[in-house]
């Protein structure tokens, strides 16, 4: 009973994951956007897709943001959103062009429309970061490269390993703590029996 | 102010005028606003020093200045109302020293205006003035006592002073009748000796207040049997009136009568005529001091000295040099038109005054300039207590010694714990467009004692604070207070560490020899080039919450590893770990914001305890975050911002602001017999030359980077050549480095 207990939980789990920018997570799905206004001369933020990794290119402007100020996620900044629920899985390396360090260029999530604090890159850190991060997003997920006053230098930030995977339903939950408890009383059998 | 005002030779005195009636005359006459009127030059020196290249001299003198009360760059001067002239002005003399190159032509346009800590003499370092800077030091702090205290004979131009030490005088604040401001003042005595008197000292130097009676019916003297770092008290008893006296000091010393042995001429005598040789103050208590209790009396004071008149001294002192040409009387200046660009510095209590001078919008002069270009606080994390009625500008972090309040980060912040208004360090100077280019260093001693994290998280201790493109942040992990030897050995020297404070006590670890020189050195040169070329420094580096290296001051958020031999778990404990910053009650007539006012509360009851953030470790217990630093990243042992006192008072709390070090076991048979967690040198570089080569790609990425010059990259990889790390020790046998690595237990 056990085992099929367990492969019912391991099937519930499957869903429909994408590894990867497959899929739910095509590049096509993904809204691309440029918020906030800068003035001068500028240049907006980019985002490159291939099947394996997303690269994010921030703004820049000769006479910054409006509004905005060094070292606070200001108005501008670009943004890559997916409307999906899902664990969002990912690497990231991160690297600021600005002069004046990571400070003035800032990277992040926005989960479920809220912006994750603090974000992922360290102002305190090393002009070039990396690592790894996972978000449970149950309507929306996008990525940010906030360039706070957008003067100074661009960043950018390549994301890979990317993976989103569904939210398991409490029902699924329900079957993997029943297989888990089914697997140690099976355990704990074959040790009364040995 | 015009430059007419600044060229008035033909105003000079007439010889058989006495010098200090021709001096107010002038003064009466300048209208000045806030200014120097006045310099003389007391002596011109040779400046020599060791490799020195170009030939410089030193020129020590006095500056007489006037402040008008009404303007409102003086506004934020607690008691510069109470502190005038019969003509309304407010006046000063200060002291101040300039090293400059003897050929002008040798200078390369940038001065240093370095900020005197506790008065102490400061002339720029030898590697300064092979490059052709120039160095102005210049009084400050107000309080006439100790180091500070003002010369013989020092308001009187027709005088010479031969002091090298730096002071101000100041008025004290009187009453609208004219009479002397008393008040309450705090003074606490730890007395290991039991012996005779004990002083009323603030770290080393007197309480620079009087009693305005030695009826000890006015004052309170009680004991106190415990005090944790985080503010529990544990009271004891009141000392009877009759059973302890305020007595004489001599030379500064107090004296050795037991209270039974006093006769009235042992009992001290609070003119003001007899400061600053009185101080300090001391008391004496029947059956001697128990050497186990902390005591704590309230007197009541008077020479109330309105401190914040030397900051503004500093302020004009600063301006004078950098743009006048001559005084009132037509003495020139002496560096006139050689300064292009310049920056304030300042070490540990001068870095916090360098704080406190930026908070009180003390960069912009009177007409409106901005003075210094840069700013450098050093190891410095608060404020100076120098604009406060009965401010201790010596104190430094103990219980009931401000340097907290008020707004501590330099950007606009809410002080959310607190209620404060939003406010910044650069608040003011931004409203003047005269905020400096700031570079700030610190490390871990200024973490874990000196309330550091305070400046980077709020007192919320929840959100990562800007910075300004105009400030720089470095912290340079591990360090104990102003860096250590930078020895690199094998073999540390075992030698007692003494905890600063108020008789303190001695630390239990070893001393810290994490340096910070290479950093300064890195500093001292991007300030200059940020000044005068516009080149930007290296970006910041600091632990952060984001990062995830700013955590909780407990060993599991730190991941603190055990078994490091010397170091107990209670340590980490709040009641003996990190200073937090307290948010004291001074009473209602103490502006808690600007930290001015009157602070009327002594003690201050404690209303917030707000703790403070600490870096997280590595798995050998040194500090995550910051710049790159050759010992941290290729180290021989555990580096801290902290030490342990061994006895007394503060037995098994943090020892102050002193750092600590517990050296890696030499060969993996040592480390298991203390079961220590930590990697042997021999299991972590195999040999000598396995641990130079870690140096060498340490120091390789830390110049690659911008955190370290060539030279000092050179030195500590030739230093590291020469050390005795693994000399004569045999790698060890058959394991890889693959190996070794995964011997380090769990």
């Amino acid at each position: 009973m056990h085992k099929t207990l367990l492969a019912l939980a391991t099937l519930a789990a499957c869903g429909s994951a994408s590894a990867a920018f497959t899929g739910d997570a095509a590049p096509g799905n993904w809204a691309v956007s440029n918020l906030g206004t800068l003035t001068g001369t500028f240049s907006l933020g980019t985002a490159l897709f291939s099947s394996s990794q997303l690269v994010m290119i921030g703004s820049d402007s000769s006479s910054g943001c409006t509004g905005a100020s060094y070292g606070v996620a200001g108005s501008c900044e670009l943004r890559v959103s997916l409307n999906q629920p899902g664990i969002y899985s990912f690497d990231y390396s991160y690297v600021s062009l600005d002069s004046d360090g990571p400070g003035g260029d800032l990277f992040g999530v926005v989960v479920n429309g809220t912006r994750v604090l603090p974000q992922i890159s360290d102002p305190g850190g090393a002009v070039a970061q990396i690592g790894t991060r996972s978000f449970t997003a149950t309507s929306s997920f996008a990525f940010f490269l906030n360039c706070t006053d957008c003067l100074g230098g661009k960043s950018t930030v390549t994301i890979s390993n990317f993976n989103v995977s569904p939210i398991p339903e409490p029902s699924t939950l329900a079957l993997w703590l029943a297989g888990g408890v089914a697997a140690g009383g099976m355990a704990w059998r074959r040790r009364l029996q040995g | 102010m015009n430059s007419t005002k600044h060229s008035r030779g033909q105003r000079r005195p007439q010889a058989w005028i006495p010098a200090a009636l021709a001096l107010a005359a002038a003064l009466a006459a300048s209208g000045a606003d806030a200014r120097i009127v006045r310099i003389k030059v007391d002596s011109t020196t040779a400046a020599t020093g060791t490799g020195q290249t170009i030939a410089y001299q030193t020129i020590r003198g006095r500056a007489w200045g006037e402040l008008d009360p009404s303007d409102a760059k003086n506004a934020v001067i607690t008691d510069i109302q109470a502190a005038k002239d019969p003509d309304g002005k407010v006046r000063y003399v200060t002291s101040f020293t300039i090293t400059v190159p003897t050929n002008p032509a040798q200078g390369n346009g940038f001065l240093w205006h370095d900020v005197p800590n506790r008065g102490g003499n400061f002339l720029i370092p030898v590697v300064e003035r092979n490059s052709g800077d120039i160095g102005l030091a210049s009084g400050w702090q107000a309080d006439n006592a100790g180091a500070t205290a003002v010369p013989a004979n020092a308001a009187n131009p027709a005088s010479t002073i031969t002091t090298t030490n730096h002071w101000v005088i100041a008025p004290t604040a009187k009453d609208a009748q004219g009479n002397e401001i008393t008040g309450n003042v705090l003074g606490r005595i730890i007395n290991r000796s039991n012996t005779g008197g004990a002083p009323l000292n603030v770290m080393g130097n007197p309480i620079p207040y009087l009693p305005s009676t030695v009826d000890t019916a006015q004052a309170t003297l009680k004991t106190r049997i415990a005090e944790t770092i985080n503010g529990q008290i544990t009271e004891g008893t009141t000392i009877a009136p009759g059973d302890w006296a305020f007595t004489k000091s001599s030379s500064g010393t107090c004296g050795t009568k037991t209270f039974e042995q006093l006769t009235p001429a042992d009992i001290f005598d609070n003119s003001n005529a007899l400061l600053p040789g009185s101080l300090p103050v001391c008391i004496t208590v029947r059956g001697g001091f128990n050497p186990a209790l902390l005591y704590q009396v309230v007197y009541p004071a008077k020479n109330a000295y309105a401190l914040g008149v030397g900051i503004a001294a500093f302020r004009d002192v600063g301006s004078f040099f950098r743009y006048a040409t001559a005084d009132d009387f037509g003495t020139a200046n002496p560096i006139a038109g050689l300064v292009r660009g310049s920056s304030m510095r300042g070490s540990s209590q001068s870095g916090n005054f360098t704080r406190q001078f930026l908070y009180m919008g003390m960069n912009q002069d009177e007409a409106g300039r901005k003075i210094h270009d840069g700013a450098w606080p050093q190891i410095a994390g608060r404020r100076v207590a120098a604009n406060v009625r009965w401010g201790q500008p010596d104190g430094v972090l103990e219980l009931y010694q401000m340097g907290s309040e008020g707004a501590q980060w330099w950007v606009d912040h809410p002080d959310t714990v607190r209620g404060l208004p939003t406010k910044g360090i650069l608040s003011r100077c931004s409203l003047t467009n005269t905020c400096p280019k700031v570079i700030e260093h610190f490390g871990g001693a200024e973490v874990y004692a000196l309330k550091m994290t305070m400046s980077w998280v709020g007192t919320g201790g929840d959100v990562d604070i800007p910075l300004t493109r105009n400030v720089r942040r470095y912290y340079i992990p591990s360090t104990t207070h102003g860096g250590g030897s930078g020895t690199m050995t094998q073999s540390p020297p075992v030698a007692t560490v003494n905890c600063p404070g108020n008789n303190w006590g001695q630390g239990t670890l070893l001393a810290n020899p994490m340096p910070s020189t290479e950093m300064v050195n890195v500093i001292r040169v991007a300030m200059r080039r940020w000044v005068l070329e516009g080149a930007l420094p290296p970006p910041s580096r600091w632990p952060t919450l984001a990062g995830g290296t700013l955590v909780n001051a407990t060993k599991a958020e730190m991941n603190f590893p055990s078994n490091v031999p010397g170091i107990p778990d209670s340590i980490f404990a709040p009641q003996n770990f990190v200073f937090p910053v307290f948010d004291y009650d001074w009473g209602p007539e103490y502006n808690a914001s600007d930290a001015t006012g009157n602070p009327t509360n002594q003690p201050p009851p404690i209303r917030t305890v707000i703790p403070m953030k600490v870096p997280k470790v590595d798995a050998d217990g040194n500090e995550l975050g910051g710049v790159p630093t050759v010992m941290r990243d290729a180290p021989l042992g555990t580096y801290l911002g902290w030490n342990i006192t061994a006895g007394g008072f503060h037995q098994g709390q943090v020892c102050n602001y002193v750092g600590g070090y517990v050296p890696f076991a030499v060969t993996r048979a040592q480390r298991l017999t203390t079961n220590d967690t930590r990697l042997s040198l021999q299991e972590r570089y195999g040999s000598k030359a396995g641990y130079v080569a870690a140096v060498t790609a340490a120091a390789n990425s830390a110049f690659q980077q911008g955190y370290l010059l060539a030279e000092d990259r050179d030195a500590l990889i030739a230093r590291a050549q020469a050390s005795d790390v693994l000399v004569g020790v045999p790698p060890l046998r058959g394991k890889s480095g693959d190996e070794r690595s995964a011997a380090r237990p769990n």
